[in-house]
């Protein structure tokens, strides 16, 4: 038994009221921001995970789950950036130019999120050199690339490309993923990574960062 | 046999002179297609011998049936949708109900007083209903409808969060769904209903299968009894994989199965026809993803010719299809690939389109 336990149930079943409390609630106590984060929302979040890889949850009760999730993240921020506490990395995530799916994209969003990674949502629909201005902007680890159309995946290849020509490409690792693609596309277009869904996108960019 | 036997015969399993087909076209591939045989883009499927006539008299009108000059171009729809031309193809850019209040939801009005407006689609297909089998598209039918009004995000959140909610948004669209079905199957001598409702991405469902049987479901089961009681054929689209939903399609009556994606867990079209296909039949199957965009002309002749050898055992059940729009980067020659695979000669779609040149 670990005093955070409800807190992890609460994510795991999506209740964002409870977890508004609790969290505050050790907050009060003057619990270390990150312990919450680490031993309460992430491990929560994981078992999510979980549940959706093995086929229990479904996108509903993901997003229920990220709901609860954010309650709890919004309280904590201020206080893990008081005390300096950085994310596992930063992960610019968005779908390819050309294409506008972004279900895929936000539940990847979510799990990174909820694996403790800074992820800045840069859309739907964008253009390889946006891509490449919003990592620079954020001082991105990590380029998570969306596409769900066998048209817009050549726009992957451009974006790689992108951040090659401008001279990015050795300070970003970029993982792809969507519904036609494959770890031997990642492979053929020069990404570092593929993952299947969002859960194995957790562990790709984890792999990717070296943690 | 002319275009509608065919079809009623391949959907009855009694023999046809050759397989019915019913493609979707990328514009790009309609354009290149015209300019190929010297016709007008919209004579395209005549020349190439499509079987199947359809019209979108629901949501899917505003989707496919206002077509904009440019790119960019917009409008928004008598469900207060706003869409823009992107890459060809409408998408939505404003979703009426996305931010707004329970209240305001509770309060949404579907276009009842627009029906006669939308039905008029119907008109100049069925000018052709002698000879061509005529469909009438009255999808999305719900979930799919929701989530035009409200967003992806927010209608499959409030699958979980606001089932009251849901529930009483999915019974606006399928309630309107149904009125639709009613007025068509009705008014019209059409020789399938056309239902749909995506549900299902590339690995599996969207929502579980049990909420889908709990609350999405009976709408459908509502639109598609509508159809089998005036005696027609009813056709369902679906993408994606939605294997476990297959056997409750057939039971609430779901005649044809649209488009089969083959690459997804549990689609394998053969596979599918094998345990279902005494009950249900199946129009797609040709892979968009991998095998018309990237494959040869002799893999896409070679899947073709196996996939009709399989899917026309027991004599039809099938309407041969791509497993959605055919993408624009797949080359001609593989598209008269799949035609000559089906008896259709490359010889044959010329003559047809010399015919159209000569009337004209
Ligand atoms: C819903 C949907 C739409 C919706 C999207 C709404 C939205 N807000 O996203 C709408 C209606 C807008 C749409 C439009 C179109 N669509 Co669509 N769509 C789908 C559908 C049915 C489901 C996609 C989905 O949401 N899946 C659920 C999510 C959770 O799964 P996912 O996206 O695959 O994501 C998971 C993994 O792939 C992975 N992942 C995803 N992204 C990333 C990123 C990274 C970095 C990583 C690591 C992992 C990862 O993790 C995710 C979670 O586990 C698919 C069917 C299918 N087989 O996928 C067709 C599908 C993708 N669409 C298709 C088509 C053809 C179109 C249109 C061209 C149709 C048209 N004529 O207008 C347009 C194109 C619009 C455009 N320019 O983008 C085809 C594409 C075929 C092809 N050749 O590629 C498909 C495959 C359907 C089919 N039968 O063939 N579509």
């Amino acid at each position: 038994m670990s005093q955070y336990d409800e807190l992890r149930e609460c994510i795991i079943s999506g209740k964002k009221a409870r977890v508004g409390e609790l969290t505050q609630q050790f907050l009060d106590e003057d619990k270390v921001a990150k312990e919450i984060l680490d031993e309460g929302l992430i491990p929560g979040m994981a078992v999510v995970g979980k549940k959706f890889q093995e086929g229990e949850y479904f996108i509903p009760e993901m997003l229920l789950s990220a709901r609860a999730l954010n309650v709890g993240l919004d309280l904590l921020k201020p206080h893990l950036e008081a005390s300096d506490v950085k994310p596992v990395a930063t992960v610019v995530v968005g779908t390819v130019k050309g294409d506008i799916h972004d279900i895929g994209k936000n539940l990847v969003s979510i799990m990174l999120r909820g694996g403790g990674f800074e992820v800045i949502d840069a859309g739907v629909d964008v253009s390889p050199n946006k891509f490449v201005e919003m990592a620079k902007e954020a001082n991105a680890d990590i380029i998570g690339l969306s596409a769900l159309l066998t048209t817009t995946m050549p726009s992957m290849l451009d974006t790689v490309q992108a951040f090659e020509t401008d001279g990015m490409r050795d300070k970003v690792k970029i993982m792809i993923g969507g519904a036609p693609l494959t770890t031997e596309y990642a492979e053929k277009i020069g990404a570092d990574g593929y993952a299947a869904n969002a859960s194995l996108a957790v562990e790709m960019a984890k792999k990717l960062v070296g943690v | 046999m002319t275009s509608k036997e065919r079809v009623h015969a391949a959907l009855k399993r009694e023999p046809v002179d050759r397989v019915p087909i019913y493609m979707w076209y990328h514009p790009e591939t309609t354009q290149e297609l015209a300019e190929l045989l010297e016709i007008p883009p919209e004579r395209v499927v005549a020349a190439m011998g499509d079987d199947i006539r359809q019209k979108w008299v629901g949501g899917n009108y505003a989707m496919e049936g206002i077509v904009h000059e440019q790119e960019g171009g917009s409008h928004v729809d008598y469900w207060g949708i706003e869409w823009e031309r992107i890459d060809r193809f409408n998408q939505i850019t404003k979703y009426p109900l996305q931010n707004a209040s329970r209240e305001e939801i509770l309060r949404y009005k579907y276009p009842y007083d627009k029906i006669e407006v939308l039905i008029k689609q119907m008109e100049p297909v069925l000018k052709q209903a002698d000879d061509l089998f005529i469909g009438c598209d009255v999808s999305p039918c719900a979930f799919e409808m929701v989530y035009r009004l409200c967003s992806m995000d927010r209608a499959l959140l409030n699958l979980a969060a606001d089932t009251e909610l849901s529930t009483k948004m999915l019974n606006d669209a399928g309630t309107f769904a149904l009125t639709l079905a009613e007025i068509v199957c009705e008014r019209f001598p059409i020789d399938w209903l056309w239902t749909g409702d995506d549900v299902a991405g590339q690995q599996r469902m969207m929502m579980n299968p049990q909420s889908w049987r709990e609350i999405i479901s009976p709408h459908l089961a509502g639109v598609v009894k509508v159809g089998k009681e005036k005696g027609l054929w009813v056709a369902h689209h679906c993408c994606g994989a939605t294997r476990p939903v297959i056997p409750d399609l057939i039971e609430i009556g779901v005649d044809v199965l649209n488009p089969v994606q083959g690459n997804c867990p549990g689609m394998d079209p053969v596979e599918l026809k094998e345990e279902y296909g005494a009950d249900l039949a199946f129009m797609g199957g040709i892979d968009t993803q991998e095998l018309l965009p990237n494959g040869s002309v002799n893999d896409v002749r070679r899947e073709t010719e196996h996939l009709l050898d399989k899917m026309t055992a027991g004599g039809g059940g099938y309407i041969l299809a791509a497993s959605h729009t055919i993408p624009h980067e797949t080359s001609i020659g593989n598209v008269f690939a799949m035609y000559e695979a089906a008896g259709v000669s490359r010889e044959e779609i010329f003559d047809r389109a010399s015919e159209i040149r000569s009337i004209k």
